[in-house]
């Protein structure tokens, strides 16, 4: 039992230190690639992504209130603060859209990202 | 990694602190897998609870149920407060009602942005005061490990517990909790989930003295806020129950 313990405890840590290491970044995710809300509305609507990389998405709120990037498709629950912007690190991304929309102002705040 | 540290620190400076508490209650595996996320803002009830089916009559009809009132206080820190109530068996062996049991106090922290790294690394601190003379105070923390690959999400939680305070075992436990689901859709999502507690480091307990569950689990949304986890879990060590019905109902509202 100690043994098996030490040897989960070892190779947890291992784990660790290998997850806190950057990675190296794809072009696409230092690029950055930028999301605006404004009006309830993402811009631009439709993005298009390379496909089988990560990506770095960056989405700004330009309005006051708070608004939540939600996608089921890219497993994404995010809040963004009002006049605040966040980093969210979706793929890779197999070819296809990918529809997300903003919780809070499900009518307006649509959007897709097509991975090609 | 600045952030990190520092989410690292924070959850560190709290874990210190509750550690000075008194009183105390022997561990429990919660019979939930953490994810390690967290949403800024969100509120959350949660109602779960857990019943043993045995044909060894001690072991039967074991009942455990927790209520819970949580809050996302910020993108990195999800705190929340159970409260606790449990059907076991007396000294008599009599098969008594539900009592309430203990109060706790559970805090996750995301330490990685999703998606950022290979895995996604959450850490779960929860402090246990039991209203039962008989029982210590419980301390428990878990890495949470979650690792999606294609439709399929894998969970990892490595689990250790310690009783604190007066009347308490001088013994650290481990414990592990897995859980693989595939992401058919947001009402129904199908999966499996493996239980295991496997006492304390310092004894040397053989397989069928440790538990170990593990069984089919369905997850998913009822409603756009109501989400369900519901699972049964097979005993595959002898000191497990032979047969675990556990389920969990979480309503969220984002304030």
């Amino acid at each position: 039992m100690n043994l098996f313990l030490r040897n989960i405890s070892i190779g947890l840590l291992m784990l660790v230190l290998l997850i806190v290491l950057p990675p190296v970044p794809s072009i696409a995710e230092e690029a950055g690639l930028r999301i605006t809300i404004k009006d309830h509305k993402f811009s631009p609507a439709e993005l298009i992504v390379p496909c089988d990389q990560k990506i770095k998405l960056v989405v700004e709120n330009q309005d006051p209130t708070q608004e939540e990037f939600e996608s089921y498709d890219l497993d994404r629950e995010e809040v963004v603060d009002g006049n605040g912007k966040i980093t969210v690190f979706i793929g890779p991304l197999k070819p296809g859209r990918y529809e997300y929309f903003g919780d809070f102002n499900q009518d307006t705040a649509q959007g897709t990202i097509v991975a090609q | 990694m600045i952030k990190l540290i520092k989410r690292i620190s924070i959850a560190v400076m709290v874990c210190v602190g509750f550690g000075m508490g008194e009183g105390t209650m022997p561990a429990y595996a919660g019979l939930k897998v953490y994810d390690p996320y967290v949403v800024k803002g969100e509120l959350e009830l949660e109602a779960r609870g857990n019943v043993d089916f045995d044909k060894d009559i001690e072991k039967d009809n074991l009942q455990k149920q927790k209520y819970a009132l949580g809050y996302g206080v910020t993108n990195w820190w999800f705190t929340e407060l159970y409260g606790e109530v449990e059907k076991e068996r007396n000294d008599d062996g009599e098969d008594p009602d539900f009592s309430f049991t203990s109060l706790e106090f559970e805090n996750k922290f995301q330490l990685t942005e999703k998606g950022k790294y290979p895995v996604d690394v959450g850490f779960l601190l929860e402090f246990e005061v039991s209203d039962e003379d008989k029982h210590a105070n419980n301390l428990e923390w878990a890495i949470l490990l979650d690792k999606s690959i294609g439709p399929i999400e894998n969970i990892a939680n490595l689990i250790m517990e310690h009783e604190v305070g007066g009347g308490h075992k001088n013994e650290t436990e481990a414990g592990f909790a897995w859980s693989s689901r595939y992401r058919l859709g947001r009402f129904f999502e199908p999966g499996f989930e493996y239980h295991a507690e496997f006492g304390g480091v310092n004894e040397d307990k053989d397989f069928d003295e440790q538990e170990h569950r593990v069984g089919p689990a369905f997850y998913g949304k009822i409603t756009k806020n109501i989400k369900y986890d519901i699972g049964y879990l097979f005993g595959v060590s002898a000191a497990a129950p032979e047969n675990t019905l556990k389920w969990i109902l979480e309503f969220e509202h984002h304030f």
